[in-house]
């Protein structure tokens, strides 16, 4: 008897805890109605729930949240791997598709901080992924080759300290595509170099000296480029 | 060495820098790419997650509580009760669904009215009397709910509501296109919803506005109550007051007088010394005292073993049963799963006012029957008849008393039978617990309580 008595109160206790009855079905009407503050989006939390309530107007509105908040931080990433920034803004967009279609895939633990954090990690390797897809499909990875690289123009490039990140953006879009796929998924990703072969379909020694060539270029263009600085610093004080 | 750690240092800065970048925002990005999204995410259901127990929808808690709720009732109910359970399903499930039909809360007499006189109307006349008709169901619920609905929702949703040829009529008559038609027709379903809620609102004992409207908030019932113990059926009845203190969940309490016949938890054999009788035995070898003698035993023995002295008289106290007055109050907690079906528990005060208790006795006699002797003829002895004899109890304990007695739990069906009388049916069953379990009658009990509020 005790046993069906406390499933009773287990009962009860389950229902109460997730209905939240005490707040939840006021909310809903207050955001069904459209009353101020009602379906305002203030948090990541809020915004990954609104997210996956379906077809309503706070669905949108949390997406918008979260697009305008991390659509920069998508875009750097972007800007990383892909050499236009027509090109980079078309993965954008379609990384936020792939992320809005999976949200609800997305499982977020721990407080606000470590929620975002993960999120954006979340976000970042289906940015990635649709980078990497889209060099795919612009060529195939076996046919890059050093020798296919566009040149840049070699910028001026101050001291590390002071170095913008146009300029190193500028540096990585001289490096050959796998060498600078390579490159940001170990040096700024942290990827291991076992995953970044199994991301790029290449062996994993192949992805060690892809990292060793680009390193030993953005060097040797690091230091052309600060030679290019004080020559320049020099010529002015002349 | 230091070249290559300078390398090392330069690479991490480029790396953080890189890291920590971040674009502004582009100025239209979001309309551009809001092109793209369609209305809703992806009709992939949100699958519960075990590690996250908050992300688990709150119908899955709600149909877990119902099932285990269900379980529970079956599991005490009283086997007597099944057919009348089973009974008040069909009938619940046979019942009209009001919100099944999304035209049922615009039929209102003011709604017939108007729909009959647009009807007979000739047919230039009909579009302008419909726009006025669409406004008033509208008008008609936006009081009601408390609710505030912008005014072009709530037009075209009861729009929406009405029949297809008069949607129809009205598009033409104001020249939508086919993208507004479809516009309009998701505005409508939108207010469909809407509306429901609000007729499920109004069916519902109270209003989710505890603040606005006191005669929603709170709520009164008679009661009546039906129930069987494992004694008898018996019947009580009372009042009941609620309080509604979210749109699920409620607290009621009340009053209800309620006779009750109850018994012993089961048969006693006490010793004969205790009712003044005391037996005498001739014989030496019978068995030891108290213990039961059948008819059919002692027809089966001879000889003079099996003679008993004419006093002998034995009294087993075979059960108590014992009718009670009972006062009891319950204080419940009712959650209401949807609209119509809704579980309570809580617990009850239960006082006695009075009791008849009686005592069922086994007595064993012996009586003088004729016997045939092929020597002698006839010749007289003695037969044990057993009498079941009932009488009152010189104490009546429970008399008085009063107990933090039951654990009621019950599951219950609404329906709104007028506009201001409800009626609830409502199975349930009452467990004592504390120091009324302890009592050596059976309190439990269980039968269908029928509420009317107004």
């Amino acid at each position: 008897m005790l046993d069906g008595v406390s499933g009773i109160f287990l009962a009860v206790l389950v229902a109460e805890w997730g209905s939240k009855p005490f707040k939840h079905v006021e909310k809903i009407v207050k955001e069904k109605a459209g009353k101020p503050g009602g379906g305002g989006v203030r948090t990541l939390e809020s915004a990954l729930k609104g997210c996956s309530v379906p077809g309503n107007q706070r669905y949108k509105q949390a997406a918008e949240w979260i697009y305008k908040r991390y659509f920069g931080y998508l875009f750097a990433i972007c800007l990383r791997y892909l050499q236009q920034r027509e090109e980079a803004e078309e993965a954008v967009q379609e990384s936020f598709m792939r992320v809005f279609s999976h949200i609800h895939t997305f499982q977020g633990k721990g407080d606000a901080e470590m929620q975002e954090r993960l999120f954006k990690g979340w976000m970042a390797r289906i940015t990635i992924n649709v980078a990497i897809d889209l060099l795919r499909s612009r060529r195939t990875l076996a046919s890059l080759d050093d020798e296919s690289v566009p040149v840049y123009e070699l910028p001026i490039i101050e001291h590390s300290d002071n170095m913008e990140v146009q300029d190193i953006l500028q540096l990585l879009t001289r490096l050959p595509e796998t060498q600078r796929m390579v490159f940001n998924l170990y040096e700024v990703e942290g990827y291991q170099h076992d995953e970044v072969a199994a991301m790029l379909g290449i062996p994993e020694g192949t992805s060690r000296t892809y990292l060793m060539r680009a390193k030993q270029k953005l060097r040797e263009w690091y230091q052309q480029g600060q030679q290019v600085n004080e020559y320049n610093e020099r010529k002015k004080y002349r | 060495m230091k070249e290559k750690n300078t390398d090392e240092q330069w690479l991490s800065r480029m790396a953080e820098r890189l890291r920590s970048h971040e674009e502004p925002y582009q100025e239209g990005a979001w309309e551009r790419f809001a092109s793209r999204l369609p209305d809703g995410p992806s009709p992939v259901p949100v699958e519960p997650t075990p590690t996250s127990v908050r992300r688990l929808s709150p119908v899955f808690f709600r149909i877990a509580a119902a099932v285990l709720l269900l379980a529970a009732v079956v599991y005490f109910w009283p086997v007597a009760q099944e057919g009348e359970s089973l009974e008040l399903v069909s009938s619940s499930s046979t019942a009209p669904d009001l919100l099944a039909d999304p035209a049922m809360p615009y039929r209102g007499e003011e709604g017939t009215q108007a729909l009959e006189s647009v009807a007979a109307q000739p047919a230039s006349v009909q579009q302008s009397a419909f726009v006025q008709q669409q406004e008033s169901p509208a008008q008609q619920l936006a009081p009601a709910s408390q609710l505030a609905f912008t005014p072009q929702l709530t037009q075209v949703g009861a729009a929406g509501l009405e029949e297809p040829a008069l949607i129809s009529l009205d598009t033409d008559r104001l020249g939508q296109s086919v993208e507004e038609d479809r516009f309009a027709r998701f505005l409508a379903s939108e207010a469909q919803q809407e509306v429901q809620v609000l007729s499920r609102e109004s069916e519902r004992d109270f209003s989710s506005d505890a603040g606005t409207d006191p005669q929603r908030v709170w709520g009164m019932g008679v009661v009546l109550s039906p129930n069987l113990t494992s004694e008898q059926v018996n019947f009580g009845g009372g009042l009941h007051i609620a309080y509604q203190l979210t749109d699920r969940l409620s607290i009621r309490t009340g009053v209800a007088l309620g006779q009750y016949g109850v018994n012993s938890d089961g048969p006693r054999v006490l010793p004969p010394e205790l009712f003044g009788v005391k037996p005498k035995r001739i014989a030496a070898d019978e068995g030891s005292m108290g213990a039961p003698l059948s008819p059919h035993h002692h027809a089966s023995m001879n000889g003079q073993a099996n003679i008993v002295a004419p006093n002998y008289h034995t009294r087993f106290l075979d059960r108590q049963t014992s009718s009670l007055l009972g006062l009891d109050i319950p204080i419940d907690l009712t959650y209401a799963i949807n609209d119509r079906f809704y579980t309570s528990v809580g617990v009850s005060y239960f006082s006695v006012l009075n009791e008849r208790r009686t005592n069922h006795y086994i007595d064993r006699l012996n009586e003088p029957v004729q016997m045939n002797s092929n020597s002698s003829g006839a010749m007289e002895s003695f037969e044990i008849k057993t009498l079941y004899v009932e009488g009152p109890a010189s104490q009546q304990p429970l008399e008085g008393r009063g107990y933090t007695g039951f654990l009621n739990l019950s599951m219950g069906h609404r329906s709104q039978l007028t506009r201001k009388l409800r009626l609830s049916i409502e199975p349930f069953v009452k467990l004592p617990v504390g120091r009324l379990a302890g009592e050596d009658m059976n309190m439990t009990h269980g039968g269908i309580r029928i509420v009317t509020g107004f």
